[in-house]
Order: C-alpha cells, then structure tokens, then sequence
C-alpha cells in the first residue's frame, strides 16, 4: 500500500468501509485515503464492489461498518454541507427527458444555488452549446453522458466522483473528457475519484490507482511511479518454496514475497536482484529450477490481482 | 431557505409533461360524462332514439330530473372516486418519475434535506390537484349554463363546490402513503397498485360498520358516493385522516433519508 504524504490534505478517507446485503458482502475494510487535486482510479470488475463504495460516498447507501471523512469530516454528521462541495455521475447518464439540456442545466443551477452564469460556461465546456435547446429525452447516448458530466461540474465542485465517466463516449470525446478532468485537477486543484473497468482510461488518467476485488481493496499504487518503471518482479520455481522464502526473508530482507499455488515464488522488492537471489538459493542447497525477471504493464497486474478468472 | 429553490424546481420539472394534460383531461372527463347524464335526463327521448341509453337505464334516469342541484350533487359523488385516483397517479408521477427516469440517486445526492424534497413533491402534487378540483368546478358550471339546466343560484353552486373543494383537500392526508410506496419501489408499478388496493378496500369497508375508521372509505363516505353515510362520520375518523397523513409523510421521509437507495 502507498501512503499518502503527510504535507497533502487528504479530501477522501476511508476506514474499514463495509457494506452488507444480507449475507452478501459488497464492501469490505476498505480504507483509502485520496489526496487533494489528484485523480484516484478505483478499478475493479463488474460487481467488486466499485459503484456500491461510490454510493456510500455521495450517502446514497448506510455502511454497514466503517468510517467515511470528505474533506476531514464525518460524513454522516455534516452530510449537507460536504456534499455541496461534491460533483457526481454515478451509474450511468441520466437527465429529466422532457426537459431541454440547458432546462436541466438550470434545475441543477438553482437546487446547487449557482451563479446564473454557471449554465452557459458549463454548456460550453462540455460542448453542448448546440445541444442546449434539444430534450434530454432525443439526445444520443454520448450527449446524455455529456449532459450528466456538465450536471456534475457545473457547481464546480471540489471533489468530482465519476463512476465510469466514459461510458458510451467516443473516441474523440473520451479525450476531450480526459483532458478536462486533467486540467481540473492540474490547474483548478479538483480531486478527482473515477471508477472505472476500463484500463487504458485509467492508465492514461490516474495518479494513484485503487484496485477492489470481491469487496476488498486488494492494493493502493502509485500509478505515476508504475508508469514510469512499470512493476517489475523476479519469478522463481525452486523444490523447497517455504525454505526459499524463509531464506530470502532471513538473508536479503525481502519483504514483498508472495509464494504461488504452482510451488513458485515471487519476489516484488525493488531491490530484488536476480543474480543475488540464485547465489543465495543454490547455496543453501534448494534446487532452482527456474527464475524470471517480468515487467508488468497495468492490465497483466490487475488480472494477477483479480486472479484472471472470469 | 431551499424549500422555495426546491419547489420552483419541481415545477419546472412538469414543463411540457404529457401527464399534467392526461390528468386534466381525465378529470375532464368526468364533467362531460356528468354533463351527458344531464343531457340524457333533460331529453330522455332523443337519448334513446341516439341509443345512449337502454330501458334499464331509461328508468333510472327517469327517476331523477336534470337541474343544477343534480349536477353538483353528481360532480360531488364522481370527484369523491375520481380524485382518489387522479390524486395517486399526480403523486405515483412525482415520486416515482425520479427512479424510472434514473434520477433518485442525483435528487439524493444533493445537498439538500431529504424532508425539504418530500414536502416540495407533496406540495407540488397538492397544487396540481387543487388546480384540477378548481377546473372541475369551472368546468361545471360552463357545462350547466351550456345545458340551460334549471334551478341555478350562487348559494347552490358556491356550498356544492366548496364540498367538492374540501373532500378533495381530505384525499391529501391520503397522498403521502402512496408516496411512501412510490419511493420504498422505486418506481410507478408498486404505488399504482397500492392505490387500486386501497380503492378496493376503501369500497369493502364503506359497506361495514367500520368505514368512518378506515382511511380510504371515509372520504367516499363524505362525498356520498357510498350513499348517504357522512352522518356516520365521527371525530375518530379525522383522527384516522391525520394519523394516515402523519404515518405516510414521516415513512417517506425516513426511508429517504436512512434507507439505502437503490435505484
């Protein structure tokens, strides 16, 4: 897990969030800190529990456990206050399809008590000045996307959630809206909490990655440093694994091993040297039978986080 | 203060929306059908020979004289039913729209008190309706001049309409539990049914003893659409009323502001 600094505010703050339906539980100990002006991509599979935490969030559903601070507050004591500081656009796009898009705009504007400006810029800033007199209700899939997005940024929150603000965009959209978000949090200081499935949008997006699998935040990366050197581990397959790890543990001070079902071992130091590993290992008389360095893009992690399987 | 910010939205929201004009027409309606047993009384021959009515109904019909007491007197007893359901489908559309149209979840995000958009809708459901009472009786008193009916005088008219006015404010404390079942559902199927239900029940119990003491049979009682019973009517059955407005708005808002919401 990456902390974050200390000199940094941190605008979210999770502490063993849970959420439970009946037996089911959607939501485990997540605690996650997000710090302010960076762009945190929750990724996860289809229900690992990614949109049930966003709910918690925005307050649209009771943890079960746990603790949540936006803005080092307790949500649940100053919910009104915080979450006027907050933009969302959770579960996909929506709008009142009887109203025109800047008709919605203007709702939005009046219950967020907005400056009566704020409903042209936003309409400029998502493109949808020629969409502005047409009805929710007639606009493609990508405009409606577009709409709910303006809807979120049109109080200029401080804090934007976005679960799977791609969805049903364009190419040339889905960078019109990356740059934005970029923009926002570089230049405006907006944190930013997207989820999303979909890799390559977070890859090219986040600073900081959350991975959630069956509930559970299974790990926190800096996304900026993986990108940078990538995540490179060493792979070993010896006869003895539990005296393998014993002995890199004792010996080299390794401390991120993991040791696989297949009777191999991975090592995930960055200081980890191949050369220094076999010397060690031959010595104490354990057979090496195979070892690997690998270098992991964002995709082949995820799927060996989340196991691979469907 | 954004109860104001809150009700202007809700009324914005009912821009160019179908129901606003289905519920006026079906509410209507109901003074054309009334108007027409008018006609039908006042000319009974040329009825039958149209073939509006058949010897069944002629007898009937026969049995009472087309005036303006008759008119108010079946505006009364129509609106006691019809407003029941016109009432519950305006609430079933302003509750239940939020989730059928995927935006529950951006209301409730907002920073806003949950209680201060269940009284919005409430009153924007209440003023609807009372703009539908208000043409119902307007509406009855062109369809009266327009038939020529005798025995017109304002004291008739205005005491009629202020009993349309005030059994129709009654459905109000009826209004919030269909609400309730609305938000609770997410959406239009569960409230409509909730709302036949309760005219079913409404309708069983208006033949018992125990009809000035359940809420959806006492209105109807009142209006004398389950016959000449508001003599009945005892201080128990407004208790009933308010107690049914109270359990109804307070579900509401506790079950938006503490239950998970799911779309």
């Amino acid at each position: 897990m990456v902390k974050p600094p200390e000199t940094t505010s941190t605008v979210i703050r999770t502490r063993g969030l849970g959420k439970s339906y009946g037996r089911v539980r959607a939501v485990e100990s997540v605690s996650l800190d997000v710090r302010q002006g960076e762009i945190y991509g929750f990724l996860g599979r289809n229900g690992a529990g990614k949109t049930t935490t966003i709910r918690m969030l925005l307050g649209l559903a009771r943890p079960t456990e746990g603790e949540i601070e936006l803005f080092g507050r307790p949500l649940r004591r100053a919910r009104l206050e915080l979450l006027g500081r907050v933009g969302c656009l959770v579960e996909g796009a929506a709008a009142y399809p009887n109203l025109t898009v800047r008709e919605n705009l203007e709702l939005q504007r009046r219950l967020t008590a907005s400056p009566r400006r704020s409903v042209e810029d936003t309409l400029r800033l998502l493109g949808l000045e020629a969409y502005a007199d047409r009805r929710a209700g007639r606009l493609s899939f990508g405009n409606r996307q577009r709409l709910s997005l303006a809807r979120a940024l049109l109080h200029s929150p401080e804090l934007i959630i976005l679960d799977e603000p791609a969805n049903a965009l364009d190419p040339a959209g889905i960078v019109e809206i990356r740059e934005l978000l970029r923009t926002l949090a570089d230049e405006e200081g907006v944190t930013i909490f997207m989820s999303s499935h979909i890799l390559a949008e977070v890859a090219q997006l986040a600073d900081r990655i959350g991975i959630i699998h069956r509930g559970r935040l299974v790990e926190e990366l800096d996304y900026e440093s993986f990108r940078r050197k990538g995540r490179r581990f060493i792979e070993l397959g010896v006869d003895d694994p539990v005296a393998a790890e014993a002995l890199l543990r004792a010996r080299l001070g390794f401390a991120d091993i993991v040791r696989d079902d297949a009777g191999g071992l991975r090592v995930a130091d960055v200081d980890a040297d191949a050369g220094a590993i076999a010397k060690e290992v031959v010595l104490a008389g354990i057979r090496l039978h195979r070892l690997l360095q690998v270098q992991e893009d964002l995709e082949e992690h995820f799927m060996r986080l989340t196991g691979g399987e469907s | 203060m954004s109860f104001p910010r809150v009700l202007g939205t809700e009324l914005i929201k009912l821009k160019r929306c179908k129901v606003t004009w289905i519920s006026w027409i079906a509410y209507s309606f109901i003074v054309l059908v009334c108007g027409l047993f008018m006609w039908i009384m006042k000319d009974p021959e040329t009825a039958g020979r149209l073939g509006l009515i058949g010897q069944k109904a002629r007898f009937s019909v026969g049995a009472q004289t087309a005036s303006w007491s008759t008119l108010m007197a079946m505006l009364e007893q129509t609106s006691g039913v019809g407003g029941m359901i016109v009432l519950s489908v305006i609430v079933t559309y302003i509750f239940g729209r939020e989730y059928a149209e995927g935006m529950g979840k951006y209301m409730l995000s907002l920073p806003l008190r949950r209680s201060v958009i269940v009284i919005a809708k409430l009153t924007t459901a209440l003023a609807w309706f009372g703009v539908l009472c208000l043409s119902l009786v307007a509406e009855g008193l062109l369809i009266g001049a327009a038939l020529g009916l005798e025995g017109f005088s304002w004291a008739l008219f205005a005491a009629s309409a202020l009993r349309i006015l005030f059994t129709s404010g009654l459905f109000t404390a009826l209004a919030p539990a269909v609400a309730w079942v609305a938000v609770g559902s997410g959406g239009y199927l569960a409230p409509l049914g909730y709302s036949i239900f309760t005219l079913v029940l409404g309708t069983v119990f208006g033949a018992t003893d125990w009809a000035p003491y359940c809420p959806w049979s006492i209105v109807p009682l009142l209006s004398g659409v389950a016959g000449p019973g508001s003599a009945q009517l005892r201080t128990g059955s407004a208790l009933v009323l308010c107690a049914t407005f109270l359990v109804g708005a307070f579900g509401v808002i506790a079950h938006l502001a503490s239950a998970d919401n799911a779309q």
